[in-house]
């Protein structure tokens, strides 16, 4: 009895732990960045979750951006951000958390990959390995 | 750590006599560190040496349950991370950090069952302090999402435990091996409390070999430092 419930004790306290990785953050500051020209675009469709919107890749002074707009999915752990080489992130570039699971949200990208080496934005839950939702970008 | 314990238990199991008398004994010790944690909980069959019957070297077999959340593993294989893959010898060669690439492992959760060696020695009537090391065992665990890491490239990829493990000392060292530095005070007859310092290597082992270069590897080891409590019980 003592055992199982060291256990339980135990797994609540890593189950918790995960928690603070959860979708949660202010995206009342991201503002599309101005004199922003597109480079690449795309739509969302769904994969193992209800997942929808537009992706936008610009630049402007010199930097890249990836944007988001009317963006929708489900709640989730670990959610995170790749630009990817395919829908199963087999190689991917980590953009960072997942900001908000609904509305525009803005994301700096660091040295732009090649968008012929990576033509996906993935919505991933990377704890489990699960595809939220997937842009083509052309 | 490993190699001074190996060599001090080696030393040791020659010493013993099996004449002298046994005391089994059963711990269980909980650890954590940063991200993970183990529980475990080891049966020991003691002798006791010496006239006044202080020193003890003990076997046993010990059960360790290790998990984590998102833990960096790195290059596992001494021909690869170290300067030197000789027995003992490794323990003193450089570490090829530039060979090192990264194994994040999303939900590492390992039960390794090893068999066991223990030393420790008496103080006082109520005192025991000790050092312990697992030798030759076998592992099952959680095939987990894990992301690879080389030179700034990442990779998505499935990993799960070494199955073997096996005390070789240093980086030769295969699978999931635990070690402890106890100290341990006697609250009544049979009953002690035991403060821990644990130095697990856990081992994860991707489906291909993912990494290539120097050459291609699929072993990868976290070494983790916990700090830890638990009880021991005298079975006589």
């Amino acid at each position: 009895m003592k055992s199982t419930l060291l256990w339980v004790l135990f797994t609540f306290l890593f189950i918790s732990c995960s928690k603070e990785k959860e979708t949660a953050s202010d995206t009342s500051n991201d503002i599309i960045p101005a004199n922003s020209v597109e480079l690449y675009g795309g739509d969302f469709v769904s994969a193992a979750h209800p997942t929808s919107g537009k992706v936008r890749i610009v630049s402007a002074q010199g930097k890249w951006y990836l944007i988001l707009k009317n963006f929708s999915t489900d709640p989730g752990p670990d959610l995170k951000l790749y630009l990817a080489s395919n829908q199963a992130a087999a190689q991917f570039v980590n953009l960072g958390n997942l900001k908000s699971t609904n509305g525009q949200q803005v994301y700096a990208i660091s040295g732009m990959p090649d968008p012929k080496e990576f033509p996906y934005v993935l919505i991933w839950c990377q704890q489990f390995s699960v595809l939220f939702g997937v842009a083509r970008l052309s | 750590m490993k190699h001074v314990l190996t060599i001090l238990l080696v030393f040791m199991i020659s010493k013993v006599q099996a004449q002298n008398q046994l005391r089994p004994s059963v711990d269980l010790s909980i650890a954590a560190g940063s991200s993970q944690a183990t529980i475990s909980i080891a049966g020991w069959h003691h002798w006791q040496l010496g006239k006044k019957k202080r020193l003890e070297i003990g076997i046993g077999p010990r059960i360790t349950s290790y998990i984590g959340n998102k833990k960096d593993f790195w290059t596992a294989p001494a021909s690869i991370a170290r300067g030197s893959s000789a027995p003992f010898l490794v323990v003193f060669s450089s570490q090829e950090t530039e060979n090192w690439d990264t194994l994040n492992v999303q939900r590492p959760l390992v039960f390794s069952m090893n068999a066991a060696v223990q030393v420790a020695h008496q103080i006082g009537k109520r005192f025991r302090a000790g050092i312990n090391i697992d030798l030759v065992g076998f592992s099952v665990g959680r095939t987990s999402a894990a992301v690879f890491t080389s030179d700034g490239r990442q990779e998505t990829t499935e990993a799960k435990p070494v199955p073997f493990n096996l005390l070789l000392t240093g980086d030769l060292d295969k699978g999931s091996l635990n070690s402890e530095l106890f100290f341990q005070y006697r609250l009544k007859e049979k009953w002690s409390i035991r403060a821990v310092y644990q130095f697990y290597f856990a081992e994860y082992k991707t489906n291909t070999r993912i990494q290539q270069l120097p050459e291609p590897n699929d072993r990868f080891r976290n070494k983790a430092n916990l700090l830890g409590i638990g009880v021991s019980y005298s079975l006589n």
